[in-house]
């Protein structure tokens, strides 16, 4: 946290649905906090907790029935104590979001340019023909080719690619501080996703907007964040600029995910590593640490003990386990790190 | 280059002010006279609208005057349909009861379709124990058979056009509640849905604007073909007495009248049932078609 002060605090931040066989702790506890311009990375397996969270974050969240507690600071606001009046100025207007599947998330009776208007004269009170020409210059900002043409075309004339930039656009037209980027490139191909990675990058310099960029691709994040904050059974369990949880990463949940990218570099004689086993389920979590059933470096304090996300002595970054920074990286990881 | 672009642009902006284009209303005109089926609907209906509007400039005869020396007339130049039972010109009430007939059914068909989009609309919004309150005297009334719920209702009222309307009114706006209900069930789920409550937009907002015309179209459909239900519910209920009273004209009505003489003069039975019979055609073929139409394109 080297950059400004905080934009958003999160501070022990529980989602829990109800259900059927108990409470679903989809987020357990999580905190971090993403400064003023700052490109953080959240990763994580499926069901990790990444989208709840940034749902949670957003007031997306159906309360009742499920419950958001803990803290959610946002420029000093706490918004899990604000009105929803005041919920709903923030969303879209301070924090904007984007989401996994484009080809959806657009109303496809609305033009696009409709749609964007709506949003900013939802914010703003502007006159119309106004919101209309920041319309076509924010389509013109996410590179939407012949924008004064497009604002009047139906989303269905769109490509995922070209839908998931209308969605950046729609997200940017009130000038957030904040982006939530959740999964905005898993429906698209490659040379796509690395479009929309860079279209996030020069927004994120050039708008000074903070991006919160939501993947469970690692090698996405590489070239983006300049912090990773890495998600496990609903809580953050190791967290470092970029550099140190690619090349130092003292958790074995981490180096798991680590080694289980793929690499052209290597000999194809070796299997694809793989974590064993599966996510804990959020409603029967295996007690302590809660990686252990799954972690090779297991030992008897960690069923017992929770361990907290902090500095170790041997590490330089917070890590949630008990023995970060004595343990051996396996071999294939110790080979990039070197 | 993006405030010259807009700039260029910026006499077009009115064009945002006009309502949400809910359809493209261009090629839907087009594609319903393509469709055969529709057009014929939409013929019958133009031609019988239209006739029920232009009746006095078209009737030849004023509907309730009497010639009682020339009763039972057959069809002649002067008389093109005969005369009824108390020499009353057959076409001209016709005309003149098309104006009821189609207008009220008409009526009536607006108003259920607004009761029942905005009781739909709340349900399916709200859910929880306003969805179960609503749902459930849904059901209530579904549970009766509608015509004779219709029936009781006007008959409680009293007999006269508008306690008619009124008590069809109060039984068949179930049909909208249900389906529009689910329709926003289905829509509310979409991820739309959801990016535009990320964006901050109000909930009557995203009501209006994104989930009403996603389920327009299957609602036209049922807008159409209800009608046409409608109007043989209202002429089934004119027919009990319970309607227009004698001696105005009215489809149902002069049917009941023309019944006392159907071994004599079974024409004036036949006149009314048959353009009865034919408006709710042309209802029904309009709603096939409209369906045909519209349901690919949406779903």
């Amino acid at each position: 946290m080297t950059v400004g002060v905080s934009l958003l605090e999160i501070n022990d931040l529980k989602t829990v649905f109800p259900s059927d066989i108990g409470p679903l702790r989809a987020v357990d506890g999580a905190s971090f906090s993403v400064a003023a311009g700052e490109r953080v990375g959240i990763v994580g397996e499926s069901g990790s907790g990444k989208s709840v969270t940034a749902l949670s974050i957003m007031g997306l969240i159906r309360t009742p029935p499920a419950s958001v507690s803990g803290k959610v600071v946002f420029k000093g606001v706490d918004l899990l104590k604000v009105g929803s009046k005041q919920r709903q100025r923030v969303r879209g207007g301070q924090i904007g979001m984007i989401f996994q599947n484009p080809l959806n998330c657009l109303n496809p009776v609305m033009t696009i340019g409709h749609q964007i208007v709506e949003t900013i004269l939802a914010h703003e009170e502007i006159p119309k023909a106004e919101a209309r020409d920041r319309a076509i210059s924010l389509l013109q900002r996410v590179g939407i080719p012949d924008p004064s043409r497009s604002v009047d075309e139906y989303p269905h004339k769109f490509s995922g690619g070209m839908r998931q930039r209308v969605m950046i656009a729609m997200a940017l037209s009130c000038q957030p501080d904040l982006l939530i980027a959740d999964e905005p490139t898993t429906a698209l191909d490659v040379t796509i996703q690395a479009q929309i990675v860079d279209l996030l990058m020069s927004i994120c310099e050039e708008e000074n907007t903070a991006v919160v960029f939501i993947t469970h691709d690692l090698a996405i994040l590489a070239g983006f964040a300049e912090r990773v904050l890495v998600m496990y059974s609903g809580r953050i369990v190791e967290e470092g600029p970029v550099d140190t949880i690619y090349y130092g990463a003292t958790h074995p949940y981490t180096w798991g995910l680590m080694t289980s990218i793929t690499r052209l570099d290597e000999s194809r004689q070796d299997r694809l590593s793989t974590i064993s086993g599966n996510p804990p389920s959020a409603v029967f979590q295996p007690s302590g640490c809660p990686f252990h059933p799954r972690c090779r470096y297991a030992e008897e304090i960690c069923p017992r003990e929770i361990p907290a996300l902090v500095v170790h002595k041997e590490d330089d970054h917070p890590s949630a386990c008990h023995f970060a920074g004595a343990l051996v990286p396996p071999a294939r990881l110790r080979q990039v790190q070197q | 280059m993006a405030v010259e672009a807009a700039s260029t642009f910026a006499p077009d902006a009115d064009r945002l002010g006009s309502p949400t284009v809910l359809l493209p209303k261009k090629s839907l005109l087009r594609q319903l006279i393509r469709d055969r089926t529709a057009l014929v609907g939409l013929i019958i209906l133009v031609v019988m609208f239209g006739l029920a509007l232009a009746a006095p400039l078209v009737a030849p005869f004023d509907p309730n005057d009497a010639d009682v020396v020339n009763r039972y007339a057959p069809p002649s130049a002067e008389h093109w349909l005969g005369t009824d039972n108390l020499g009353r010109d057959e076409f001209s009430r016709l005309l003149f009861g098309a104006r009821i007939s189609l207008f009220a059914a008409l009526a009536v068909g607006i108003a259920i379709l607004a009761i029942g989009i905005v009781v739909g609309m709340i349900s399916g919004f709200a859910g929880g124990l306003v969805d179960g309150i609503l749902m459930r005297i849904v059901d209530v009334l579904l549970a009766f058979p509608s015509l004779l719920l219709a029936l009781t209702i006007t008959g409680m009222l009293g007999p006269g056009l508008f306690h008619l309307l009124v008590g069809m009114a109060v039984v068949w706006w179930t049909d909208y509640a249900r389906l529009m209900r689910g329709l926003v069930l289905t829509v509310k789920e979409r991820p739309f849905i959801e990016s535009a409550k990320a964006l901050g937009l109000p909930r009557r907002l995203i009501a209006r604007r994104h989930i009403l015309p996603n389920i327009v179209s299957p609602v036209i459909v049922l807008g159409t073909l209800q009608t046409g239900r409608l109007l043989l519910a209202l002429s089934a209920l004119s027919f009990l007495g319970l309607g227009v009273q004698p001696p105005t004209a009215e489809w149902g009505a002069m049917l009941s009248e023309g019944r006392n003489y159907l071994a004599s003069a079974p024409q004036l039975m036949l006149y009314p049932g048959l353009a009865i019979t034919i408006a709710a055609l042309g209802f029904n073929l309009l709603g096939d078609g409209l369906r045909d139409i519209l349901d690919p394109t949406l779903r």
